[in-house]
């Protein structure tokens, strides 16, 4: 040790030490001496109503800005792609958005809605679709009225059917550009199976064949009120934003549903080590297994788990272990996640070449730390301080309030869910978290996928299963 | 999992950039009647908006410190000081400072020693090195025993703080989080404490996040790779030309010191500005700032940025190898906000690029469909004169030569007539519209005000801008088409695929 660090720890340990900037007076103030008012948070609760048709609506009055925003979600998404026929729900939704309806045609749509800087798109997912739009107020009517058009009557002309198509080959064609969307596709196939409903891709070849008899036949087995959930807020009454709704939407027709459950997952991955070969400065890792079912009976357990485990910021165990400890890597998250039918449990890093053994290592201690040792009292109530304190941030628009509530419903959770959410988590114990963690999570049935140079990941993931090296364009199991 | 992240905020620079440009004031409720600015004696500037949607605030605080001020040799220490911003303070992050600090110390200046060793190259002594690795690995050891680099950020997630996170651009460094109205004194007392006097503890490892962040965020990704490149090669002398992450090898240099020496520099009262919107009452919330910011001594202000840069005087163009499908990104220098000119580029913005019945989109991906995708550029950055450009993706088996010429078709058609004013009125439309969705988030608001209050002087510029906006005619395009997006004035940055992309 230096003169120089002598002399700093002297000037510390003088009795009244002068502070080097003496005029801030709260260098010694930890936070923890302060004390709040209490705040006492009803979640506000959006008003309800179910049309006649069967569609629900959720409605907040926003009196703050002249804006209309409004999503509607069907439930309808890439689940139901017919077996051959991968990419249907997507390409189906795009077209129903650039092509419109016989009396608003697509072109006509975007001129429509850009004049008046009103916006309406859609988007794609497993189970449900988004569709969601925003305006002026004084413009509602009319962006109601082309989102009334688009999910009712849309025509599928060719000449924009092949366009998108077009363009989505062109996705498929660069869906190998980031390494991150390579790990994250392989690692959902690993455990999924290629052809599981949950994890399958289109290819070109697929989308190639698609037709405009097969966007018509799924929009008519799918697309219906008494599928759809609308979320909306606009500085008018509630009576007045349902009466405009019903205007556009009231009278679309209820239809019987075609959506047939696909069949149950089946957890047939073996822990294996699979490389895919890319030539990057990073070795982007996805390590885990299957995940839990979304009515489960330990949601709150495993959502006070997954702050401490991995996704509860920087105080997070892997953020920790991985990156602020180590030095790792920038990016590093886990969780135990919950699907329809299963989720996935998995941890996530990008870190150099040299370092991803080291990386897998440290995110397979702090897993098994989970396991093994208890969870003590401080991180136990840290986490939960950390998810009830921080509920009131799902509420911060009346936009939100509404949209928070139509998902719930879409993704099918009780009626109460937001009311006792924090009750729920306040009654958490360290033993749930650990049972939780035990019963979920399997150490020994981890699925890793590294994409990165093959030869040097080939040689440090020696000794953790059988290794596999594929091409980016290779699909496994 | 946006939190993860430290500087998601800037992950898209390129689109960022425009989204800000494009505010326009609400038509309803002016904003200048909703805001209340507040200075404090130390010459901290405090804008207030009061949100009583939901019983939550955000806290931004934005320092005009940036990329753009780094030297040679130490590009992304403002990305580096804004990543140990998090790592606490004498009270915060620590089990016992005095024992703590010399060990810190010891780390600096074996720091440099290492990097002075590292510098000589294929001379450098091997054998020291490794001594002074290991010497590093062993204070890093005993240091952990005090150092919790993490409590800062426990202490803001345990109170529920949402949307914790920074960014560093090449003009300012934000710090924002969204808490519960009761946790107001909270902020004030974490953020007074973090600006005052940071503790730039676990530097050296935090390093290598950085450096992975790096590997991440602008090495893997093909778009942030060419983008990186199309600037380096845009700027020749104005340091606006430097990625805000910094090059590899600076990265790997940087020291504690050089940190604090920046920190000292630039984190100064009358160089930072900050923003409270949400449930606050006004008068209670300037007393907590007074209280806690108050006695933070005022320091010099930070020296000016010298270097201008000089006329490009020719088209220049790079390739750039990697293993990805083709795109092409075009820029043109330009001169910065409150210019006219910069005005008239955020209507040409809109005009040729914003949305689906745009010029570009139509004419690339509509008609000609040669192109998959296309966008608008902007930036590095607003403090200094910048660029504007386009961003385009062929659609196999078109060119990317094909998508510039199809491009610089539509530029000329800009030269050739005036835009026609149902046109140009959409795309003020558009802007007017894209304004009010701006304000409906506190966070939103908040980042708004601070930018606008560090970049161009003056948060009001936000309602200013709408009236030259307003003026803006067909006559301003033309000239500005004419006079800027000229070959001699542009950089065109290729994304090749390699030859053998092999494994």
């Amino acid at each position: 040790m230096t003169r120089y660090a002598l002399l700093a720890i002297l000037s510390l340990m003088l009795p009244m030490p002068a502070p080097a900037r003496a005029d801030y007076p709260f260098s010694r103030t930890h936070p923890s001496t302060l004390k709040y008012p209490e705040l006492r948070f009803t979640p506000p609760e959006p008003v309800e109503r179910t049309l006649p048709n069967g569609m629900t609506l959720y409605l907040m009055e926003d009196r703050e800005l002249p804006l209309l925003r409004v999503e509607a979600y069907v439930k309808t998404g890439s689940i139901y792609d017919p077996a051959g026929k991968v990419g249907t729900a997507r390409l189906t939704a795009t077209v129903m958005r650039t092509g419109g309806s016989e009396r608003l045609q697509g072109d006509a749509i975007d001129e429509k809605l850009e004049f008046v800087g009103g916006k309406l798109e859609v988007s794609v997912g497993d189970e449900f679709t988004t569709v969601s739009g925003s305006a002026l107020s004084k413009d509602a009517d009319a962006l109601l009225e082309v989102l009334a058009e688009v999910l009712r009557r849309p025509v599928f002309p060719e000449e924009k059917l092949a366009l998108a198509k077009a363009q989505m080959m062109e996705g498929i064609r660069r869906q190998n550009d980031q390494p991150a969307s390579i790990a994250n596709r392989v690692f959902a196939q690993a455990l999924y199976g290629k052809e599981s409903p949950w994890a399958r891709q289109p290819t070109i070849a697929e989308v190639e064949k698609l037709s405009r008899a097969d966007l018509v036949g799924f929009h008519q087995r799918t697309y219906a009120p008494n599928n759809t959930v609308l979320a909306i807020a606009a500085d008018m009454s509630v009576d007045e934003m349902a009466r405009r709704v019903e205007r556009w939407l009231g009278d679309w027709e209820r239809r019987t549903l075609e959506l047939p459950e696909p069949e149950p997952v089946k957890d047939e991955a073996r822990p294996e080590v699979i490389i895919v070969a890319k030539e990057t400065q990073q070795a982007n890792l996805r390590v885990g297994h299957l995940g839990i079912s979304r009515d489960n009976a330990d949601r709150y357990p495993v959502r006070v788990m997954n702050h401490l485990f991995g996704l509860g910021g920087f105080s997070s165990r892997l953020m920790r272990d991985v990156r602020s400890s180590k030095g790792l890597a920038y990016a590093v998250w886990g969780y135990l996640g919950e699907g329809r039918d299963r989720g996935v449990f998995e941890m996530g890093a990008e870190t150099k070449v040299a370092s991803a053994r080291a990386a897998v290592d440290a995110m397979r201690q702090t897993l098994s730390d989970l396991l093994e040792k208890p969870v003590a009292p401080l991180e136990l109530s840290d986490a939960q301080s950390a998810l009830v304190n921080s509920f009131v941030a799902r509420f911060t628009s009346p936009f939100q309030i509404a949209r928070e509530k139509a998902l719930l419903d879409v993704l099918g959770f009780p009626e109460d869910y937001l009311r006792s959410y924090t009750r729920e988590i306040g009654a958490v114990t360290a033993a749930d978290v650990h049972r939780v963690a035990r019963a979920h999570l399997h150490p020994d049935r981890l699925v890793i996928v590294a994409v990165g140079p093959a030869k040097e990941l080939r040689e440090s993931m020696a000794g953790l299963g059988p290794v596999r090296v594929i091409s980016p364009d290779e699909t496994v199991r | 999992m946006g939190n993860r992240l430290r500087c998601p905020a800037w992950r898209w620079m390129i689109l960022v950039i425009i989204t800000l440009v494009s505010a326009l004031p609400a038509a309803a409720q002016p904003l200048e009647e909703r805001v209340v600015e507040h200075t404090l004696k130390n010459g901290m500037k405090f804008l207030f908006v009061e949100r009583r949607v939901a019983p939550i605030f955000t806290g931004e605080i934005v320092f005009r410190a940036g990329g753009v001020d780094e030297q040679v040799g130490a590009t992304g220490l403002a990305h580096m000081l804004e990543h140990m911003a998090f790592k606490g303070t004498r009270a915060i992050g620590t089990r016992n400072y005095r024992k703590e600090k010399p060990l810190l110390d010891a780390m600096d200046r074996v720091a440099k020693d290492l990097a002075r060793e590292r510098a000589r190259g294929s001379a450098a002594d091997e054998k020291r090195i490794e001594a002074l690795e290991r010497e590093m690995k062993r204070l890093q050891e005993q240091a952990s025993e005090y150092s919790d680099g993490e409590e800062f950020s426990a202490i803001y997630t345990r109170n529920g703080g949402a949307g914790l996170n920074a960014g560093t651009s090449k003009d300012i460094t934000a710090y924002h989080v969204s808490l519960p109205s009761n946790r107001l004194e909270l902020w004030a007392l974490m953020e007074s404490q973090r600006m005052a006097e940071p503790v730039l503890r676990e530097f050296y490892v935090e390093r290598d996040v950085v450096a992975e962040e790096r590997r991440r965020t602008y090495d893997s990704s093909p778009d942030r790779k060419l983008y990186e490149q199309l600037v380096a090669t845009a700027y020749t002398a104005h340091p606006y030309g430097v990625p805000i992450i910094g090059w590899m090898s600076d990265i790997q240099s940087l020291t504690a010191d050089q940190a604090r020496a920046f920190h000292k520099t630039y984190y100064v009262p009358g160089n930072a500005v900050a923003a409270l919107v949400g449930d606050i009452d006004i008068p209670q919330a300037i007393r907590v700032v007074e209280k806690y910011f108050g006695g933070i001594p005022a320091g010099p202000p930070p020296p000016p940025v010298v270097t201008v840069e000089p006329p490009q005087a020719g088209e220049r163009r790079v390739n750039v190898v990697f293993d990805a499908e083709p795109q092409v990104m075009i820029a043109y220098h330009k001169p910065t906000a409150p210019h006219p000119d910069d005005t008239a580029f955020d209507v040409l913005h809109g005009l040729l690029a914003g949305g689906r019945t745009s010029r570009l989109y139509t004419s690339l991906v509509k008609e000609k469909r040669i192109a998959a995708g296309v966008g608008g550029l902007g930036g590095p950055g607003s403090r200094y004169a910048n660029l504007w450009g386009v961003q385009a993706y062929p659609l196999a088996p078109h060119t990317t030569g094909e998508v510039e010429q199809a491009i610089y078709a539509e530029f000329e058609r800009l030269m050739r007539e005036p835009v026609p004013e149902r046109e140009l009125q959409k795309v003020k439309n558009q802007l007017d519209a894209d304004f009010v969705r701006g304000l409906s988030s506190n966070r939103g608001l908040a980042s708004q005000l601070t930018y606008y209050e560090a970049v161009v002087g003056d948060w009001r510029y936000l309602t200013r801008w709408r009236e030259m906006i307003a003026q803006i005619t067909p006559e301003d395009l033309q000239r500005v088409a004419r006079k800027y997006l000229v070959p001699e004035n542009r950089t065109v940055a290729t994304l090749v695929r390699k030859e053998s992309a092999g494994q």
